[in-house]
């Protein structure tokens, strides 16, 4: 019996048994961010499964039957892109989709809570996420910011 | 081919996993990197997501029950280690589908919650087409792997007032445990040690007196030689391994008596 899972907002069809991850199914579906350890540690595959983020290579493509993914076309918040494109967060982009994905579900939860991430927090996140370019701090930067634009009384972060 | 099979119950999966070629499925984060490394193909993937128990938690008086899909980065598990949660444990995405009763039963990885679990006297429940279900404890599967067939359904963990987990790793984050130790106070719990990378965790015989007084520093340390003499071979025990094991046990006596509780 054929299953399926919902890929941005499409049907797509999942395999009939066998080992693929849902890497594969979104490679297969022209729609898979970039593979990087295939371990689950270096997040640049990482997409939302049932809104939350989980790297693509871990999951077992039998695992995401009837589930909701989102790769970074349709989970990005668009304002940490605009950030990140000002604070000069993205170098060889290998990571970006990956990392984009993980820090627009952070800035919205805090968001949704009518709070902004703290340094930390990001830090945190960025623990799944591997960037040889950048050095972190601009990303830290770009997302900080996004987070206390999209509250009204946002916390003052010490410099 | 390998077939993806969905049971919605505990005796279906137990039957679609008599088949010795069949893999049982929980968070998939061990599973799938072994399939895409070394191309295996099992005769069938046991998906444990639709079995409807198998996302239990269950706070008891003095224990909490975890089902086979529970997370280590789940909140009922991951607030005994404190502020900083279960983060040594991979990464936040990771620990969010990594489920606690996986890591200790996968064949596939390192199986890093074993002082964990150990030290707060684990114990397995178990189901398979030749046995009834039934108990067994982490430390037993730990060492000999679950029977052919068998199936985690669950884990039940005693409670801790107090637990403290302390490593040597190359980072704090996104490493490789390679010397560990963990001890925990509280009725059923114990200490329990991992002194190579990726090995197996064992009980310290003898910590409870030690380890419950906090002027019982040297006798608990002294439990932890011990037991680290008892583990292995005198041959594999440099000094350097024992002086690293000395100064966990230490640290983990300190953090039990002077730190925050749970």
């Amino acid at each position: 019996m054929t299953s399926s899972t919902r890929v941005d907002g499409a049907d797509v069809q999942l395999p009939d048994g066998g080992t693929a991850s849902l890497w594969n199914v979104l490679d297969e579906a022209g729609v898979a961010p970039p593979f990087g350890c295939g371990t689950g540690h270096c997040g640049a595959c990482t997409v939302l499964v049932d809104g939350v983020p989980a790297p693509s290579c871990v999951v077992p493509a039998g695992a995401v039957r009837r589930a909701e993914v989102n790769t970074v076309s349709t989970a990005v918040l668009d304002e940490l892109v605009d950030a990140l494109a000002v604070e000069g967060a993205v170098q060889c982009g290998f990571c970006s989709p990956g990392m984009v994905v993980t820090l627009s579900w952070a800035v919205r939860g805090a968001a949704a809570q009518e709070r902004a991430l703290t340094d930390a927090e990001v830090r945190e996140l960025l623990v799944g996420h591997l960037c040889r370019c950048t050095g972190y701090q601009a990303i830290v930067a770009a997302t900080t910011a996004t987070s206390r634009s999209l509250v009204s009384t946002a916390p003052i972060t010490p410099a | 081919m390998t077939a993806d099979i969905h049971p919605t119950s505990w005796s279906r999966a137990v039957d679609e996993l008599a088949d010795p070629a069949a893999v049982a499925v929980a968070g998939g984060t061990g599973v799938q990197p072994w399939l895409t490394t070394t191309g295996d193909t099992p005769s069938a993937l046991v998906h444990l997501r639709d079995i409807r128990e198998a996302w239990d938690v269950e706070t008891t008086t003095d224990g909490l029950r975890l089902g086979a899909m529970v997370a280590v980065g789940h909140s009922a598990f991951d607030a005994w280690f404190g502020d900083d949660g279960a983060g040594w444990f991979a990464t936040p995405a990771v620990r969010r589908r990594a489920t606690v009763v996986g890591n200790l039963v996968s064949r596939l990885g390192p199986r890093e919650l074993g002082p964990v679990l150990i030290a707060a006297g684990a114990q397995i429940r178990t189901w398979s087409s030749a046995a009834e279900p039934g108990w067994r404890s982490a430390e037993h599967v730990l060492r000999e792997g679950l029977p052919n067939g068998a199936l985690a359904m669950q884990v039940e963990l005693c409670r801790p007032e107090r637990i403290s987990y302390r490593r040597v790793s190359p980072r704090s984050r996104m490493s490789r445990v390679e010397v560990g130790l963990c001890a925990a106070i509280g009725p059923g719990c114990g200490a329990a040690l991992m002194a190579e990378t990726g090995g197996h965790a064992h009980r310290v015989d003898d910590a409870d007196a030690g380890l419950a007084r906090p002027n019982g520093r040297a006798d608990f340390v002294a439990s932890v030689r011990h037991g680290l003499a008892a583990a292995f071979s005198s041959n594999d025990i440099g000094d350097e391994l024992m002086t690293m094991v000395t100064a966990l046990a230490e640290r983990v006596h300190d953090d039990l008596h002077h730190g925050k509780s749970l």
